[in-house]
């Protein structure tokens, strides 16, 4: 039985709170603890040789001189793991047709993407690892690459996997209502438009680095992993080394930056734990630069042939598109690459009205790099199909942008509600988010100068997008297909003796928050003060079972959780101060670490107090009272499939015509991404979100030649987002508390990367209006502007 | 990526230096701020046997004016450029380029004479000093070898420095110079996709003959664009020169253009176009 | 032993003597040799700025030098940036701010923002920005880090 009803609006509450991280201690003075930063004793290093070529038979491997090489302890070829590793397919029952292949962690007889690593070295040092990569012979057959999406399709004789007998790994169609008669009527508006969506990568500070350590004598397999979900990990060594999933304890301390990079099963990672299982010595594998271009996942290769028709008042009617995307020769495990795909088809035109819907996407093998689920996936790609074809409508009827937003838009007192795809839709804010923005923005103002400086030859530009964003995933996401990742998560909260609170939850930190959010909402839940909670993530033998950060769940799932347990343990402690006080519980409260009287906050007794009684004193305690000063609790969505966010966006550009460049001179951002339980992480979120979103419009690109090879894979040649072309972002919060919680919380790490591209092609497309051009690629380079702009 | 082994040396005296690379052996090679060559050696792109490092030598890091011309020593860094006061003062376009050049810490060990000798075609310096008719002086252990900046570069990463030979420092002849410099690239700090820089050398007023124009990045080594010269020669004092995008184009176009990654051949011409307009609309 | 040889250097204000392989780049030693695994690598050519530290007080990148290069000079990484004056004033500011997430970017960021408002840096954006574009950060958008800045400089006027 719990004491007074919980209230966000209860002093020293914490949620909605600006709290500093109690995290930045630590790494402002140089004390993190990630991955490469760890050493354990006679610990190895490991460096992989990894195919020049995209396409290739592996005809030999001579490591003779290699092994010989001083410092050097073994040397592995993919055919060595062949007894050690069991094969992993990235398909799941619930994406219906999806086709991959087995696939080995190191090329065994054939190397499909130029990078895939071929042969390993565990050496004394990474320096003397390298020198020995130098001296294996390896004897490739060069084979025809199959590069692009057209090639993969046509070519029914050039397969990846020939007993797969196509490369199409999945197809998909959604068809609502009657799209072609809408497009056949006369009367109606039609745009249609042809958007290439460039390839590019996360590119994440930290690459990917693992430790592998096993123990003979226990048959235990500890790895330090710098990622997203340690209990998906925990499964998938223990399953395709052959060990038992108890005996494998993954724990993810520092981790420098994931952004959905960091959640998948990469080949190299399950090399090096099969290289520590052989050797019985633990091994660290750190990415290096170039290894991290040619092997992270890549995402949002996309070409779509898109077309909407609008009535001649602005009524959007339909949309029709054929949507191509190239994933690589394998389908990624266990997530798979569908799933991109499969958002784009679930996404677009969500935030609106849509009676009419038709849209195919076709998922193909290629020999690139693979590709699959970063930060937003998919949804840059649904927000500008649709947001971009709308403003093209818009231009065509000489509306205002903003004017077909608002007839269009869902009205925010009509959920719940479905999207035209079938997606379920609650609690959003379509339109207070657009007013809200409009205001943040002084459109008419902005709107004013931007004719105004068109006179003399500035072309300025303003772009929005509506949109929704994916949070919070149920079981529907993964589970449902047969996906060893968690969809609910789990919070033990516990007293301690001098009165601390310690939390442990299964969502993990990559520096969103998580860790801050957790100890806010304890704090304030429970009673004590913030500087009193401790909160342990990312430890499979420590914290609860669960998923991990990903697909915006942290707050959502996890601060349920760790709510809900607060609230649990409060009652307990309660009970028990009932006892001790002689006061019935619903008189009493917890503030600030001590047990008072509700009604006039009086101090009966310190927390720690009664704990101390607890666990030292407990003769002092009738023996009929069992106290429990530590309380679990786990939580799903199981209303719906996701709970769904919403934001409307702004971008204000100016285009410089003799050099094809744009300069984002303004963003704004409002956001309702449910309860806020810190304002400036999300802020934060978003404009983070926002500026990856600006690099995948402006700057970035993984560049292939024709014959599969990745031209830019170093930083100076592939252009991430720095400091100097960045925009102040305003960001505007509107709170609509999902009701699949008591927390009410959604997610808020995607939506930046989700939106900002449609809105700057948008802006981008705006200041190119009395020029009578635009584009419809990106990255908007110089070169492709200058291109658009004479053609 | 870790650098292949080698034996490094630091010699105490320039004399040293010149000793160790009189055999002109490939597989020697000398290091002044490393910032362009250590990637290469973190790449594996470049595995000398022995690295010479000349980075501590007094001898190369003097500035100092000598009668007409301010003398740079080639080991002088970026930084100590930027913050030079006599520098700032006497030949402030050099001065001004250096905060497009990459960023501070790479500029804090990066120097003139490492840039003089690798020659990149996107860099800064080599095209100012062209622009300022500079001559750099060379040196073996035999000879001294004083090269004008306009014979100097050769092409991409080529110049007339032979094996056996060091920069030992940069001539610059002190005159007043009205200059414009324009950059067109993406983010600051980046090589540039075109660049120009134009020098007006100040003779009795509005007089301009002896005017530069260099354009660099988009070609394999800085161009000077004779056709704008001429015209900006031509002028006759008390008027403006009329150079638009019409004449820039003319100019340009006997001038091989190379393309890059990220920017076709027209691309780089029409920023060409645009770097050299701007340069010239920064002239006062 | 070939290719290695004897450095005397101060770190964070420690005198060492340490023997490296000539190859052996400063972040690599800073980090392994001396445990010292403030510093971060993110690139290894130059261009991210992780690994951005400061050698005998001017910010520097520890992938483009070797250690032995560092003989008879004074490092200070993170670990040793002073815990009081500007420099704590700086944490303070990133911390109330929240100008770091993940935290990798930090010890380059800190060690470029402190090299600025050492240096009586201008607080206009638009140079602060300019002194940070060699510094990668892939979390934060910049913002909540320039804000920061200003707030020191502010403080300090």
């Amino acid at each position: 039985m719990s004491g007074p009803k919980f209230s966000f609006d209860k002093p020293n509450q914490y949620i909605g709170q600006n709290e500093i991280r109690s995290d930045t201690k630590k790494l402002l003075h140089g004390r993190g603890k990630f991955v490469d930063d760890l050493k354990l004793p006679r610990m190895l290093h490991a460096a992989f040789y990894r195919s020049p070529l995209p396409h290739a038979k592996i005809k030999s491997i001579d490591a003779t001189q290699a092994k010989q090489h001083k410092g050097v302890i073994e040397v592995l070829s993919g055919k060595d793991l062949i007894n050690i590793v069991k094969p992993y397919v990235g398909v799941l029952s619930h994406l219906a047709g999806l086709k991959s292949a087995p696939q080995m962690p190191m090329a065994t007889d054939v190397a499909l993407w130029q990078g895939e690593p071929i042969a390993m070295v565990i050496a004394q040092s990474r320096a003397i690892a390298e020198d020995a990569l130098n001296l294996i012979e390896v004897d490739l057959e060069e084979l025809e690459p199959i590069a692009s999406t057209e090639a993969a399709l046509s070519n029914l004789d050039q397969l990846i996997h020939p007993e797969l007998k196509t490369n199409l790994a999945w197809e998909r169609t959604v068809d609502i209502g009657d799209v072609d008669g809408i497009f056949n009527d006369p009367d109606n508006i039609i745009v249609e438009r042809d958007f290439i969506f460039g390839r590019h990568t996360g590119v994440t500070l930290e690459a990917r680095c693992t430790i592998a350590n096993y123990d003979a004598s226990t048959e235990e397999l500890e790895i330090f992993y710098s990622g997203q979900a340690p209990h998906m990990m925990q499964y998938i060594y223990a399953k395709h080394l052959g060990l038992r999933e108890e005996r494998v304890r993954v724990i993810s301390q520092d981790v420098g930056g994931a952004f959905g990079i960091k959640v998948h099963t990469y080949g190299d990672e399950i090399a090096t734990a099969a290289a520590s299982v052989l050797l019985g010595r633990p091994v660290k594998y750190v990415a290096d630069r170039y290894e991290s271009f040619v092997s992270d996942i890549h995402a949002r290769d996309h070409t779509v042939k898109a077309k909407m028709a609008i009535s001649k008042l602005g009524d959007l009617l339909a949309i029709d598109f054929d949507d191509v995307t190239g994933i690589g020769p394998y389908s990624m495990y266990p997530r798979t690459s569908a799933i991109e795909a499969n958002q784009v088809l679930n996404l677009t035109g969500a935030p609106y009205v849509l009676p009419n819907y038709r849209a195919n996407s076709k998922v193909v093998l290629q020999n690139k790099n693979m590709m699959c689920q970063y930060r937003a996936v998919g949804h840059p790609i649904a927000m500008a199909i649709c947001d971009c074809l709308l403003d093209d409508a818009a231009r065509k009827i000489h509306m205002d942008p903003v004017e077909i937003r608002r007839k269009n838009l869902m009205a925010d007192d009509s959920y719940p509600r479905k999207s035209a795809s079938g997606m379920q839709l609650d609690d959003l804010s379509h339109h207070q988010c657009l007013d809200k923005l409009i205001d943040l923005m002084n459109y008419e103002q902005l709107k004013s100068n931007r004719d105004k400086l068109r006179t003399s030859g500035v072309y300025r530009g303003i772009g929005f997008v509506s949109m929704v964003e994916v949070t919070n995933p149920s079981p529907m996401f993964y589970g449902v297909g047969g996906a060893p990742i968690a969809s609910q998560d789990g919070a033990t909260i516990r007293l301690d003796a001098g009165g601390a609170v310690h939390v442990a939850s299964s969502i993990t930190e990559q520096g969103q928050g998580t860790n801050a959010i957790m100890a806010q909402i304890a704090a304030g839940v429970f009673g004590v003060s913030l500087d009193r909670v401790h909160v342990t993530t990312g430890d499979t033998r420590i914290t609860p079972y669960g998923g991990g950060t990903w697909a915006s769940r942290g707050a959502g799932i996890g601060g349920e959780a760790t709510l809900q347990a607060a609230k649990l343990l409060k009652g307990q402690v309660l009970d028990v101060a009932s006892v001790m006080l002689q006061t019935s519980s619903k008189e009493l409260d917890i503030l600030d670490g001590n047990i008072v009287d509700a009604d006039s906050l009086n101090i009966r007794m310190s927390l720690s107090d009664l704990a101390r009684t607890v666990y030292y004193r407990g003769n002092e305690l009738p023996s009929d009272l069992k106290p429990e000063l530590v309380a679990s609790h786990h939580y799903r969505v199981t209303d719906t499939p996701f709970v769904f966010t919403n934001g409307a966006m702004a971008a204000h550009v100016e285009v410089d015509i003799e050099t094809g460049m744009v300069k984002i001179l303004n963003f704004w951002a409002v956001e309702d991404c449910g309860r806020v339980i810190n304002p400036m992480l999300v802020d934060e979120q978003i404009r983070g979100g926002v500026v990856q979103g600006i690099g995948s419009a402006l700057y970035e690109e993984c560049l292939y030649s024709e014959d599969g090879q990745l031209l830019n894979p170093t930083m100076a040649d592939y252009l991430v987002p720095m400091a100097s072309e960045m925009p102040n972002i305003i960001v505007g919060h509107v709170e609509t508390p999902t009701k699949t919680s008591e927390l009410g919380a959604k997610g808020a790490g995607e939506a930046g990367t989700g939106g900002a591209p449609a809105a700057i092609i948008n802006a981008v497309n705006d200041a190119l209006k009395p020029l009578s051009k635009s584009i419809w690629q990106i990255p908007i380079t110089p070169d492709r502007l200058l291109t658009a702009l004479n053609s | 990526m870790k650098a292949a082994d080698f034996n490094y040396v630091r010699p105490n005296t320039l004399e040293e230096a010149l000793s160790l690379v009189s055999k002109a052996d490939d597989d020697i090679v000398v290091m002044s701020g490393g910032q362009s060559l250590i990637p290469m050696m973190n790449f594996r792109l470049v595995e000398p046997s022995s690295l010479i490092d000349i980075s501590k030598l007094s001898e190369l890091q003097k500035i100092e004016e000598q009668g007409n011309t301010l003398e740079i020593g080639a080991g002088v860094t970026y930084t100590e450029i930027e913050k030079s006061d006599i520098i700032n003062s006497k030949i402030p376009l050099l001065s001004h380029v250096i905060e497009f050049i990459a960023h501070s810490a790479i500029r804090n060990r990066g120097t003139i004479g490492g840039s003089v000798a690798l020659a990149d075609p996107a860099a800064e310096m080599p095209a100012v000093l062209i622009a300022l008719n500079a001559t750099v002086v060379i040196r073996s252990q035999t000879e001294d070898r004083f090269i004008k900046a306009d014979e100097f570069f050769i092409g991409t990463y080529e110049t007339a420095l032979k094996p056996n030979e060091i920069v030992v420092k940069i001539s610059l002849p002190i005159t007043e110079v009205n200059y414009g410099f324009y950059e067109v690239t993406r983010r600051h700090g980046d090589y540039a996709s075109a660049g120009a820089i134009i020098t007006l050398h100040k003779q009795n007023n509005f007089n301009t003959q002896n005017s530069r124009v260099v354009l660099f990045a988009s070609t394999n080594k800085p161009e000077r664009i004779i056709g704008l010269e001429d015209i900006l020669n031509r002028i006759e004092p008390g008027t403006t020169p009329i150079v638009n995008k019409e004449t820039i184009t003319d100019a340009l176009m006997n001038t091989k253009l190379e393309k890059d990654l990220h920017n076709s051949e027209r691309t780089k011409f029409i920023h060409s176009v645009t770097a050299l307009k701007r340069a010239l609309e920064m002239i006062k | 032993m070939k290719n290695q040889e004897n450095i005397e250097l101060v770190v964070n204000g420690e005198s060492l003597t340490r023997t490296v392989d000539h190859r052996r780049n400063l972040v690599d030693f800073i980090r392994y040799d001396l445990e010292l695994t403030g510093t971060h690598v993110g690139c290894e050519h130059g261009v991210c700025g992780a690994c951005t530290i400061l050698v005998d007080g001017k910010p520097v990148r520890g992938c483009l030098m070797f250690a032995v290069q560092a003989n008879g000079c004074e490092i200070t990484t993170l670990e040793g940036i002073p815990t009081t004056g500007k420099a704590q004033k700086l944490r303070e500011a990133f911390a109330k701010r929240n100008a770091l997430q993940c935290g990798f970017c930090t010890p380059g960021m800190m060690t470029s923002a402190l090299d600025y408002v050492q240096n009586d840096g201008d607080p206009s954006e638009d140079k602060i920005r300019k002194h940070l574009s060699g510094n990668y950060c892939r979390c934060t958008g910049y913002q909540s880090i320039i804000e920061a800045i200003q707030d020191v400089i502010s403080e300090g006027a």
